[in-house]
Formats: C-alpha cells, structure tokens, sequence
C-alpha cells in the first residue's frame, strides 16, 4: 500500500499499490495544478480527511477534482456520477517522492489531441 | 521569438490574474522547479526577475485563501474555486515581493521556459530573505477587478 498525504496533513489517500506508469497532461487544468496522474479503481481508493476537501468541477463537469481545503494539494480527481466511470486519478506528486522515483511518465497531450507525445 | 510585452496568467476559473512585464528583450525566462515539501507536492515551478513588474487582479477576494508553513515568511495565494495556486508573496521591510507558477501562464509557450531546479534547504532566514529581495519581483501591486 502507499499512502498520498496533502503538505498540511488534513488529508491522505490510500491505495493499493505502486503505480506502474504516471501520467503528465498538459490540459487547461492539469497544467495549473502540475498534477502527476496514477490511476486506479475508485474501489480500491481510500481517502481520509475527505471533510477537509473541496471540489472543482467545470465544463460538463463529469469529473470532480478534490483537494485539501488548507494547503490546497491536490489530491484526486473522481468521476461525479460513479455510476459512468469507476475510475479515479490520484495525484502522486503527493507520495513520498523516492516512492515513484523511477516510475515512467508518460506525456498526454490532454489540450489538443488527446494521444501521448512519448 | 521574443517574449510578449506583457506575460498573461490565471488561474483555472480567473479568479487570480496577472499581467506580468518583463524588462528586456530576452526570449525566455526562468522556471525554478523548487525542492520544498509545498513546491514538490504541487508541481510548482517559479518565476521572477526583479526588475518585472507585476500587475495582479482578484475577482472576489473572499475567493483566495493563503497558506504559509516553516518560516511562514511565503505566502502562496490558493483560488479557493478551483485550487490553482498562480503567486507567491513575501513582505520583506514593509515591501512586497512576489513569484508567479509558470504552470498558469497563457500567452508563454513551453520552448520559452528555461527549466533549472533549486533547492533552498538549509538555507538560513536571512538569506533566504535577501535572496527573495535580490530575485523576486519587486514592483507588485493586487487589485481588485473593479467594475
């Protein structure tokens, strides 16, 4: 298991194991954010501390990304109908850093055409 | 091809925006990747010169929350709508002194960034502050959007 934790310590998120590759999109949001995306079965999730989060949604708001409402880390996006999509992106700039040295990352070109660039 | 004559950023919803003019002509500008425990969590890399100036403007500011840690001499300026974090200040001697994300600026490409890391771990207050004095933006002034 790795845990996720925000800078302030009010919120943590646990999954099950380490990622086998990252994902470092350039779309409007994941760029302002620097989010480093791995990704899992919302199933296999556990957040702690989720009353300490907020939630920013926009567009056709099909996804809800959540941070810690203190340090504003941001911890996870979600689907915001969990009945449509099962999955979840956790941020693993939030990781211990040694913990997913190495792991490859992988360039999507979320701003235009959706295909990686690597 | 040179920089804008002034670099535009915000935040995700608009909340937080700036109008950044950079002295010169040079054809990039600096991107520090900072090593700190804030910085490496959120992916922030940083840009300043201390001769720019630096125009930002609040939507609603009951819409921006700070946050500060360790020495709590930074401030980082978090859009409490959409959690994007586009500047960092310090008051220094009763002068603000600021650093813009380049992770939020519009009209700045990706081949205009010179990317370098820098670690200021250990470093003591002092320094750390006549850094901030020598280096960062040292003509800022935030407003609101007006009507």
């Amino acid at each position: 298991m790795l845990t996720a934790t925000c800078h302030c310590g009010a919120v943590s998120v646990d999954v099950p194991r380490k990622p086998r590759r990252l994902t470092s999109c350039n779309c409007s949001i994941c760029r302002r954010y620097g989010t480093l995306w791995a990704y899992y079965k919302a199933s296999d999730v556990g957040v702690t501390g989720a009353r300490a989060t907020h939630g920013y949604s926009w567009g056709d708001k099909a996804l809800r990304f959540v941070r810690c409402g203190k340090c504003g880390c941001i911890m996870h996006w979600e689907a915001t109908d969990p009945t449509v999509s099962s999955r979840m992106g956790v941020n693993a700039r939030n990781f211990e850093p040694a913990a997913i040295a190495g792991v490859r990352v992988r360039h999507l070109d979320g701003a235009s055409t959706w295909k990686f660039l690597d | 091809m040179p920089l804008p004559k002034t670099i535009h950023g915000s935040c995700h919803c608009g909340n937080i925006a700036f109008g950044l003019e950079w002295p010169g002509d040079s054809a990039e500008i600096p991107a520090r990747a900072c090593g700190c425990s804030f910085c490496v969590k959120h992916g922030g890399a940083w840009t300043s010169n201390p001769k720019a100036r630096l125009v930002v403007t609040i939507g609603d500011s009951a819409l921006v929350s700070r946050y500060a840690f360790g020495t709590r001499t930074a401030t980082f300026h978090i859009c409490s709508r959409c959690g994007a974090v586009p500047i960092v200040t310090s008051e220094i001697d009763g002068q603000l002194y600021a650093v813009v994300n380049v992770n939020v600026l519009e009209n700045v490409g990706s081949a205009s960034l010179r990317r370098s890391s820098a670690d200021f771990e250990g470093e003591d207050l002092e320094s750390r502050l006549g850094r901030r004095k020598r280096n960062w933006i040292a003509d800022v002034r935030i407003q609101g959007a007006g009507r």
